[in-house]
């Protein structure tokens, strides 16, 4: 992989995917293709852990919002978002459509160019416990979800075929565009500050905005932006919503950012993100190609925010002897601390 | 210890028969490992095989991993020859990765009673394998022996203490065995509680504080046509 980080899924990865009671699958962004599904995940497309993989995702999407869904895909592909959450109408195997509600994530932040996708089948029934953590399919976000990145001028870099329901023009027509253009003169501030506040607190904010349609007339949205991480170029994911009629926008935003958040916990949850391992590449940090593979694994692990006690209960180690290997390597690597090891080894990921 | 069956037929009847038995953790029950061991009349680590029979099984336990479990930890004794024999670690390697198995997927195990007999000799050996992170278990301390001496001069990285032991210690060795646990969990050493067989000896064993358990509680020992089914816990 590109940017100087390489992409180890551990082998308990697919362990980990497969013991999940959600309805789990890896989507591989950079062919669309999935790559794994755990058993409820190919029930919920009617299929059985013998059956073939469908080839393309294009299977799985109803024509009808084939696009939409490919896009909003697309934009996550580009690293321009970090996640969404969407209703979407799927296709089951033998060709019937139903509505599901999906939780996708990418998991390009931990080193892999693939999406996390929590699929809950919309039928109104919820099929786990909320007490458990798990979660419900009573969220109805009732209309178009539209995700694309801004770069810090907040020039549009892209953008997913939903703004075409919501404000009634295609996409295309948005990108290279300023957002600053698109929003009612009189919220042009209230954009800037919400922006301003999600750079300088690294974390996304919320806003209610006036944004111009298809027909130059105005439509009431929620911006949520969100800087997104993990990447080389400063640049921000949003999503817009159109105001709902029936509920408050302040709500939807709300309920947006919260299981927006969920997703984070629920891969964690899940287990799945476990393990996956971000690091930089053998050549990129002189020194790291006289590590033994048992001084690697105890330096990924550290990587990946273990501690030394997490580590030797892991490797069936004592923690001195994950102490002396660490000794080691920094000898290796010319660091006298773990502090120093990690801030080498994260400023040659950052520098990537 | 509950009759350990013949688990692999290409030993052939008559023969000894290879076997795994889960290594349980305590704080949630998902199974860490498996100790391989051969079973005759009474289970016991494979390091009495020697020479030839030695890599034999190992390479035997090795393929069951490539096959059926890949990325699962097993633990298996050896003789006290066998640790001090610089070749050890070279050899477990070639032959892991001859299986296509990750090579620290083998812990090593020695009996506390025979690294007893030489423990300076013991001690460089465990030395030795930690210079490659290698994984050394003190089988078996025993109640009878002094368990915080060997701890303090053996730098192992986990410590198996038998409940039987426990239950035949008297109060004054009951106490040691107690502090063996406190010392090794300052230590930051593990802790495996062996033979646990039912639920008080299983209460007994949570209750002093163990990382791992084993024994017939958790299961009779695992065919190696089950071990695919029973392998999907998180270290395996």
């Amino acid at each position: 992989m590109s940017d100087g980080v390489s992409v180890r899924p551990p082998t308990d990865l697919r362990a980990a995917l497969h013991r999940s009671p959600l309805a789990i699958a890896l989507i591989d962004l950079d062919d669309m293709r999935l790559l794994e599904a755990n058993a409820a995940a190919l029930r919920t497309i009617g299929l059985v852990p013998e059956d073939p993989l469908p080839g393309t995702l294009d299977e799985i999407f109803d024509p009808e919002t084939r696009a939409a869904s490919k896009a909003a895909l697309e934009v996550l592909a580009a690293d321009a978002i970090m996640a969404f959450e969407s209703r979407r109408t799927l296709r089951s195997a033998d060709g019937t459509p139903f509505d599901a509600h999906l939780w996708v994530r990418s998991l390009r932040s931990i080193g892999l160019h693939a999406a996390l996708v929590i699929v809950a089948p919309y039928d109104g029934v919820d099929p786990v416990d909320l007490e458990s953590g798990v979660p419900a399919t009573r969220l109805d976000l009732g209309g178009a979800v539209a995700v694309g990145s801004i770069d810090l001028e907040l020039r549009i870099l892209s953008c997913s075929a939903d703004i075409a329901e919501i404000l009634g023009c295609d996409p295309e027509t948005v990108i290279g565009e300023t957002l600053t253009a698109r929003v009612h003169p009189d919220d042009v501030a209230t954009l800037l500050l919400g922006v301003g506040r999600a750079v300088a607190d690294e974390h996304g904010a919320a806003m209610h905005v006036r944004a111009r349609t298809a027909d130059d007339g105005y439509a009431g949205v929620r911006l949520v932006v969100n800087p997104i991480r993990g990447t080389t170029a400063a640049r921000l994911g949003f999503v817009m919503t159109a105001e709902s009629a029936e509920r408050g926008g302040d709500a939807r935003i709300a309920d947006l950012e919260r299981h927006l958040w969920r997703i984070a916990l629920e891969v964690e949850t899940a287990g799945v993100a476990h393990g996956v391992q971000r690091v930089p590449d053998a050549d990129t940090v002189s020194g790291i190609e006289e590590l033994s593979p048992r001084q690697w694994e105890i330096v990924t692990r550290l990587l990946r925010g273990e501690r030394v006690p997490d580590i030797a209960r892991a490797l069936f180690l004592s923690q001195s002897t994950v102490r002396n290997q660490l000794g080691a390597v920094y000898r290796k690597l010319g660091v006298h601390s773990q502090s120093e090891l990690l801030a080498l080894l994260r400023g040659r990921l950052d520098a990537g | 210890m509950t009759t350990h069956r013949s688990l692999h037929p290409s030993f052939g009847p008559g023969r000894p028969a290879l076997g795994f038995e889960p290594i349980v953790t305590l704080a949630d029950g998902d199974v860490r490992a498996h100790e391989a061991v051969i079973t005759t009349d009474a289970p016991v680590g494979f390091g009495v095989t020697r020479g030839g029979a030695f890599e034999y099984v190992l390479g035997k336990v090795a393929a069951h991993l490539a096959r059926q479990a890949p990325g699962a930890a097993v633990a298996f004794n050896v003789t006290l020859d066998q640790l001090l024999d610089e070749r050890l670690p070279s050899l477990v390697g070639e032959i892991a990765e001859r299986a296509g198995v990750e090579p620290h997927a083998f812990l090593f195990e020695i009996d506390a009673t025979l690294a007893e007999t030489d423990p300076s000799g013991t001690r460089s050996a465990i030395e030795r394998l930690h210079e490659d992170a290698w994984s050394v278990t003190l089988d078996r301390i025993d109640a009878a022996r002094s368990p915080l001496r060997t701890l303090a001069v053996l730098p192992v990285d986990m410590v198996k203490i038998d409940q039987n032991t426990v239950h035949d210690a008297d109060r004054d060795r009951l106490e040691d065995l107690t502090a063996v646990v406190a010392t090794a969990r300052w230590l930051g050493i593990g802790t495996i509680a062996t033979g646990i067989s039912d639920l008080p000896e299983l209460a007994a064993a949570i209750a002093h504080g163990y990382d791992l358990a084993q024994g017939p509680i958790f299961g009779e020992q695992l065919p190696t046509s089950r071990l695919r089914g029973e392998a999907t816990g998180p270290a395996l």
